[in-house]
């Protein structure tokens, strides 16, 4: 009974991994070349914004505007 | 994360240090080595014939997954237009915090075997790794769904198909999200430099010193008192990342009130949901508005919870915006020092007293429920700011050490979020939205938090210090 359900939870884990790697792999990697994304991309460059910073240490454009 | 633990708890056989005192030593003993190898082999660059920084030796050997759009392997090494390798970085920084935590786990409580918690440290490493590389994806990185929401995400798809007895004795020796946290906490702690809190002058600590926490304990007095909400350490946490600075402030509260794993993780997701929504909504909201890039650049500052995002939001509006709403978010992250010195004062004083009574206990009895790691957290504070404001070489040396901590620190967060995944199962995760009292919780405490900061935004910039706003 147990081996079952370690053989199920197995499974589901790489059915999940599948959706994932086609969701990383293949979708996402067009939605980066729409030019929205693109875009983005280079106004957050050109401003040195990182989106994902979670505390101010992590902002380079701050380090710039205290000089 | 007052149960985090409670899987290991039948393995104990001797005391040995509570998570506290190791995230202590090991936060105090990452930060003396980052900053003696700053200090003694510290590279100086020079422009002119003035010092203007000095670069840690240390800083190539700690890195994370970088920025991809097609291929992952680009995290590892960059594109043929921009070669970024930062695999080194991966493994130095596993090597450090391995080494450094392994060394611990004899006198780890409960105890483990180093053997079986390096190996169990290096699949959850494997597992933090995977969760910087999705989040690192170009198209959810310009939407700033942060490595947080990932690692939940990557622990509980583990926690609930295989489960963490799938890791066996490693996953019981390594899963350790308190001793993670906490640890990352004390490295945290010498970001929070109270010697910049001055940089946008009054204005700016009107804004984020003087509107958050009224509108932190409102929104916490709102939970309890209106909704009344079951749990309080739910409702502090939420009322914390709402007003202070999102993740950050949610992950120093929880741990300051023993939150549960499943609260945090609620607080997190409702705050990276409305981020998003905000970042996208409000430079359009203020331009339709007519407000200048000053209040609108404070007003996103103090009200979008991500650092992030406020920096995104603030950019769209345009360069002032963005120096004015960065700036208010950095003086705003420096407050969660003081929340959770507070939180845990408040915690330990009060609410952990379910007697109904006002609650009559001595120092000692304080001293004991006291969570220590707050205690690690102030000293790298107050030390780092003294040295900051000491000299120039001082905010050279801080700025070389927590170049190569704040690496350190986000794996640390990471692994934690891992952690807490593996441990949640989906129907804990539901049961905590029960009636939908986060939400509201939420929604109304963001409406508040909009509301005064915007005033409060226009009567410092165009009352009381017209002329901060001019310059």
């Amino acid at each position: 009974m147990a081996k079952d359900s370690n053989f199920r939870g197995w499974i589901a884990l790489a059915a999940i991994t599948l959706v994932m790697a086609g969701i990383w792999g293949i979708v996402l990697p067009q939605v980066a070349q729409t030019r929205v994304v693109q875009e983005r991309e280079a106004f957050l460059e050109a401003h040195r914004i990182n989106p994902a910073a979670m505390f101010y240490t992590e902002l380079e454009c701050l380090d710039d505007s205290q000089k | 994360m007052n149960d985090s633990d409670a899987a290991v708890e039948p393995v104990s056989v001797k005391p040995g240090l509570t998570e506290d005192v190791i995230a202590i030593i090991v936060g105090i003993l990452l930060l003396a080595m980052c900053f003696t190898a700053a200090l003694v082999m510290g590279k100086p660059k020079v422009e002119g014939d003035q010092v203007t920084a000095i670069t840690s030796p240390l800083k190539g050997w700690v890195d994370k997954p970088g920025g991809w759009k097609a291929n992952p392997v680009e995290s590892f090494v960059g594109t043929a237009e921009k070669p970024k390798t930062t695999w080194p970085g991966i493994l130095g920084a596993v090597l450090i915090l391995g080494v450094f935590m392994t060394a611990m786990a004899p006198v780890m409580r409960p105890f483990a075997k180093p053997g079986a918690f390096i190996g169990g440290f290096l699949i959850l490493f494997a597992l933090a790794g995977l969760s910087y590389l999705l989040a690192g994806q170009a198209t959810i990185k310009n939407y700033n769904l942060e490595y947080a929401l990932w690692a939940l995400l990557v622990g509980l798809i583990i926690g609930n198909t295989i489960g963490k007895s799938a890791f066996g004795a490693m996953g019981e020796a390594a899963m350790r999200t308190e001793l993670y946290i906490k640890t990352g906490l004390v490295l945290l702690g010498a970001e929070v430099l109270f010697s910049r809190l001055m940089e946008l002058g009054m204005p700016g600590i009107m804004i984020a010193w003087v509107v958050t926490p009224i509108v932190l304990i409102s929104t916490f007095w709102f939970g309890q008192r209106v909704l009344k909400m079951k749990s309080a350490s739910l409702n502090m946490t939420i009322s914390a990342d709402m007003s202070v600075c999102g993740v950050s402030a949610a992950i120093a509260t929880a741990a300051a009130c023993n939150a549960k794993k499943e609260e945090l993780s609620v607080a997190i997701g409702l705050s990276l949901c409305f981020t998003a929504a905000m970042m996208v909504v409000m430079p359009p909201l203020i331009e339709v508005m007519g407000l200048d890039q000053v209040v609108g650049g404070a007003w996103i500052g103090g009200t979008i919870d991500a650092t992030g995002a406020v920096a995104v939001a603030g950019g769209l509006l345009g360069e002032t915006a963005l120096e004015v709403a960065a700036t208010v978010k950095m003086i705003q992250n420096i407050l969660i020092g003081v929340v959770a010195f507070g939180v845990a004062a408040y915690w330990t004083t009060r609410v952990e007293t379910e007697g109904g009574e006002a609650p009559k206990i001595g120092l000692g009895e304080i001293w004991k429920r006291f969570p220590k790691f707050v205690l690690g957290f102030i000293a790298a504070s107050i030390i780092a700011s003294v040295l900051y404001a000491s000299s120039d070489q001082g905010e050279m040396l801080v700025g070389a050490t927590t170049s190569v901590t704040k690496g350190l620190r986000g794996w640390l967060f990471c692994l934690a979020f891992v952690c807490i995944g593996i441990d949640l199962n989906f129907r804990q995760l539901a049961h905590q939205f029960h009636g939908g009292k986060p939400l509201v919780l939420y929604v109304c405490g963001q409406t508040l938090n909009l509301i005064l900061t915007l005033a409060m935004a226009y009567v410092a910039f165009k009352i009381v210090f017209p002329e901060a706003a001019g310059g």
